[in-house]
């Protein structure tokens, strides 16, 4: 049996991800008569993926973890600092930014607002194709079902709106959506937050088999402790726009060094509460 | 939009709104179809039946003061107002929209530049910039056509603008653009479906508009010519005899009337159906949700 290979970005997947020295401030109050106040969203964060690997950026809300993403994806320019793809900075402009869209694609916390409503699925998720040119147009069709196999979506849904879909089937055809122009490294902001607790472990366990046949690199956002725990290999904490600690994910939930760490570690539930006195500080 | 109108599956919203599409297309109908079913052509002078009263034999609404038939001008002037105004929305549909677009897509200085336009824009009252622009370009239906575009666009590109910035934020256009989709994909494609509905009200509204515009600057004279059937120069002309053959001016007003309220009046249905905040989809949806409770409280004795 012949398949459509879904992903053909296996040779350029698991890219090395660096971030250096972002720094991104917003205006706040700007009203015509008011001066507006500079506000740092995130300032001087650091940090490198290895290809192939997870990494979770951790952090309550306002704390800039979203910026971090939209600047790795080019959607907001950062005010100094870089991001590299395997050591190629990707903040260029004009028609060299469309080629760094391939590199880095992004999947968002809630799927409902993600997928313009107005789209049927398999346009959503053959968009990129379409216009990154990934294939002649009569095949358009053929890797988008391929696709969407590969995502865990029934062919017969490209012909459906986004609104007739659960959260966790949304979730996969914006995860679907991303794949298509076979990024080396997904930005996922919040991609299980918005949804039931049971769908979250299938979108998980989708996005780790992915990562096994793709052998991608994810950067995973999220305000708590308890998904990133267990399927990132490295961990870093934001707090007001810097990383405030860093590390193997074990190593800081046993030994957290910052305060804001040590409190997120105990709001996560302990399955054992001895566990929890045990472990110092 | 679930079938047509007669098929729906919940009565028909108002009857009202059945009556001002039942007029629309009348007509529209009319106007198509002037040449065939006027009775006389609308500039034959017949000078020995001048003035008289609707219902004269052969002239079913009277006589103007030439002599010539009062119904075939009204005919003949269905098909030029709505085919102006029908005109006249379209370009300034899409010069508004397109400048709406631009302007709350691309935002910062491009942004402040055409917001400041449109505010010295609206300024002027609508009807007074488009008798200075008619003053300016000359007599004639392209002129006029120009004359009324330009006049008319910031009524689409402010409230255009006012959507777009809303929707720039939302996750499916950032989801477009980490995509790689050039900014005039994401305007056109994402953004541009998602706000039909504004635009098809605004349209409704403005077609309207345009057709009272086009009456009043041809009751001034500064329409098209004068021997060119138009509602706004039987008007005119038909003021000077109001105390002695009042269809002249009546008539006329009262097609002018008929359109624009049934214009305005779809352009409100069509907000109602799409705004999910307005009064009729709020009680539509409460109903539903009772329906909805009601089956469930039926259904659970025969668990």
């Amino acid at each position: 049996m012949s398949r459509q290979q879904p992903y053909g970005g296996g040779a350029r997947a698991g890219a090395l991800l660096e971030v250096q020295n972002l720094t991104k401030s917003f205006r706040v109050g700007s009203e015509t008569f008011a001066r507006s106040e500079a506000v740092k969203a995130v300032d001087d964060v650091s940090f490198r993926i290895e290809p192939g690997s997870t990494m979770g950026l951790v952090g309550e809300s306002g704390s800039g973890k979203s910026t971090v993403a939209r600047m790795i994806t080019r959607l907001i320019r950062p005010d100094s600092g870089d991001v590299l793809v395997d050591g190629r900075s990707i903040l260029g402009r004009g028609i060299v930014s469309k080629s760094f869209a391939r590199q880095v694609q992004i999947v968002f916390q809630d799927p409902t607002s993600s997928l313009n409503p107005r789209w049927k699925v398999g346009n959503l998720i053959g968009e990129g194709i379409l216009v990154h040119r990934l294939c002649p147009r009569p095949e358009v069709r053929k890797r988008v079902v391929a696709l969407a196999e590969r995502c865990g979506l029934a062919a017969d849904s490209l012909d459906r709106y986004p609104h007739e879909f659960s959260g966790g089937q949304r979730q996969r055809i914006a995860i679907a959506r991303a794949l298509a122009v076979e990024p080396s490294v997904l930005v996922l902001d919040e991609p299980v937050s918005a949804l039931d607790v049971s769908v979250q472990a299938q979108i998980l366990v989708l996005l780790q088999e992915l990562q096994r046949s793709f052998g991608l690199t994810y950067l995973l956002i999220a305000h708590d402790l308890a998904v990133v725990e267990r399927f990132c290999d490295h961990i870093a904490v934001m707090r007001h726009g810097k990383i405030v600690e860093a590390g193997d994910p074990g190593e800081i939930h046993r030994n957290p060094q910052h305060p804001y760490t040590r409190s997120l570690v105990e709001a996560h539930p302990v399955p054992d509460p001895h566990l929890r006195k045990r472990a110092p500080g | 939009m679930n079938g047509f109108l007669w098929r729906r599956s919940t009565p028909l919203p108002n009857i009202i709104v059945v009556f001002a599409i039942t007029i629309m297309i009348a007509f529209a109908v009319i106007g198509l179809l002037a040449p065939w079913i006027a009775p006389h052509p609308p500039n034959a002078q017949t000078l020995m039946m001048r003035l008289r009263p609707p219902g004269t034999e052969g002239y079913l609404l009277g006589t103007d003061q030439l002599g010539r038939d009062v119904l075939s001008r009204l005919i003949h002037g269905a098909r030029i107002s709505l085919a102006i105004g029908v005109i006249v929305m379209l370009l300034t549909a899409m010069l508004g929209v397109a400048i709406g677009l631009i302007s709350g897509y691309f935002g910062g200085v491009v942004d402040a530049v055409i917001m400041r336009i449109v505010d010295i824009w609206l300024a002027f009252p609508f009807l007074v910039l488009a008798i200075a622009l008619v003053a300016v370009l000359g007599q004639g239906v392209d002129k006029l056509v120009i004359a009324l575009v330009l006049s008319g666009w910031p009524g689409f590109a402010r409230p255009v603008r006012g959507e777009v910035l809303q929707l720039r934020e939302r996750e499916y256009t950032l989801s477009a653009r980490a995509l790689g989709v050039s900014p005039f994909g994401v305007m056109f494609k994402h953004l541009l479906p998602n706000i039909m509905p504004t635009i098809l009200v605004l349209s409704a509204i403005d077609l309207g508009y345009n057709i009272l515009a086009l009456a009043s600057l041809s009751f001034l004279g500064l329409g098209m010519g004068a021997e060119t059937a138009t509602w706004g120069g039987m008007l005119a002309s038909g003021r000077n005899y109001v105390a002695t053959a009042w269809w002249l001016a009546a008539l006329p007003g009262i097609a002018i009337f008929l359109v624009v309220m049934s214009s305005n009046l779809i352009g409100d249905w069509i907000r109602d159906r799409y705004d999910p905040r307005s009064p009729f989809r709020v009680a539509k949806n409460q109903a539903i949700a009772e329906a909805r409770a009601r089956a469930a409280a039926s259904a659970k004795p025969a668990l």
